[in-house]
């Protein structure tokens, strides 16, 4: 738990309430945006894809054709168990949202509250992919030729960064000509 | 002007909120926890779910394969729809008592009574 700094209340009465109306006026708008996050988890094979929201409830499943041969008693649990994934997502999803319209630390007192820490806050969660890993596993999905190879790329732009400098005369900048 | 107390109305949604969760607690501590069930007619799918919606368990029987996914996939989902209902409607008639049976949160967290002739009541047609 991380402690909560000590400052001191400079506020007046009248800007506090101010403060308390625009709170309750933004935490109306909490509950729709809650209510549009959704998550969407598959497994590593591929072969399930679940789509939830922030409350959990299920709003698209899909089994890949081959799904089935999982056999009947692991593929149960195996949705089971992508759902959960699913929902953690929504979760995030739903904080993210009502973090723009109320600021990190409202949200971060909204967990408190709720007692449903926004799962981007774990010790343990999954730093992510990186760009060209996702873009790599998404053209491997849609089953699209790989995109052209970063490296490459950007070997390109160096040599025609290189031969701009090469150009550049930095009096260019001076103002007084 | 009347000064705007904050500590007093803190304190008193403070006790309020207190009240209202233990009475929900006890009501929760006889009941135990809240699952939403639905099976498929011939029982080779069954689903169940926690408040709101989440899976928290599928059965499949060997049969239940037979038709492929996509067919299974829509069943599943048409079935945790039913158990989604059917949990919200037990949540509903654990908490009303404590909260009231028009209480805005309620209706907002889904958690509403399904009407007796309901194609989705557990005991329907019985």
């Amino acid at each position: 738990m991380s402690t909560v700094d000590q400052v001191p209340v400079t506020s007046t009465t009248r800007e506090l309430i101010d403060q308390a109306r625009a709170r309750q006026d933004a935490l109306a708008r909490v509950e729709s945006l809650m209510a549009q996050a959704r998550g969407t988890a598959h497994d590593v094979d591929g072969t399930i894809e679940v789509t939830v929201d922030a409350r959990g409830k299920l709003h698209r499943l899909w089994l890949a054709p081959d799904a089935v041969n999982w056999g009947h008693d692991r593929l149960g649990p195996l949705i089971v168990e992508v759902s959960q994934a699913a929902m953690r997502e929504a979760t995030q999803d739903s904080y993210n949202k009502v973090a723009l319209l109320l600021g990190e630390d409202m949200t971060y007192m909204i967990e408190q509250m709720s007692g449903m820490p926004a799962p981007a806050r774990a010790q343990d969660d999954d730093p992510g992919m990186t760009v060209e890993e996702f873009q790599r596993q998404r053209a491997q999905r849609l089953g699209e030729a790989p995109p052209e190879a970063p490296a490459q790329a950007s070997t390109v732009d160096d040599d025609d960064e290189d031969a701009y400098w090469e150009s550049f005369d930095p009096a260019s900048l001076r103002s007084d000509r | 002007m009347a000064e705007f107390d904050i500590d007093l109305a803190s304190a008193r949604v403070a006790e309020q909120v207190e009240r209202t969760a233990r009475e929900a607690d006890e009501r929760f501590a006889r009941s135990g926890p809240v699952v939403g069930r639905a099976e498929s007619g011939d029982g080779g799918v069954r689903v169940e779910v926690a408040p709101g919606g989440l899976l928290t368990g599928i059965t499949l029987s060997r049969s239940a394969l037979r038709y492929g996914s996509a067919a299974l996939a829509e069943q599943i989902l048409e079935l945790a729809q039913r158990a989604t209902r059917r949990a919200g409607d037990r949540m509903y008639h654990q908490l009303a008592p404590v909260l009231g049976p028009d209480d805005e949160n309620l209706k907002s967290l889904g958690f509403e009574p399904i009407p007796e002739d309901d194609v989705d009541a557990e005991y329907y047609g019985r």
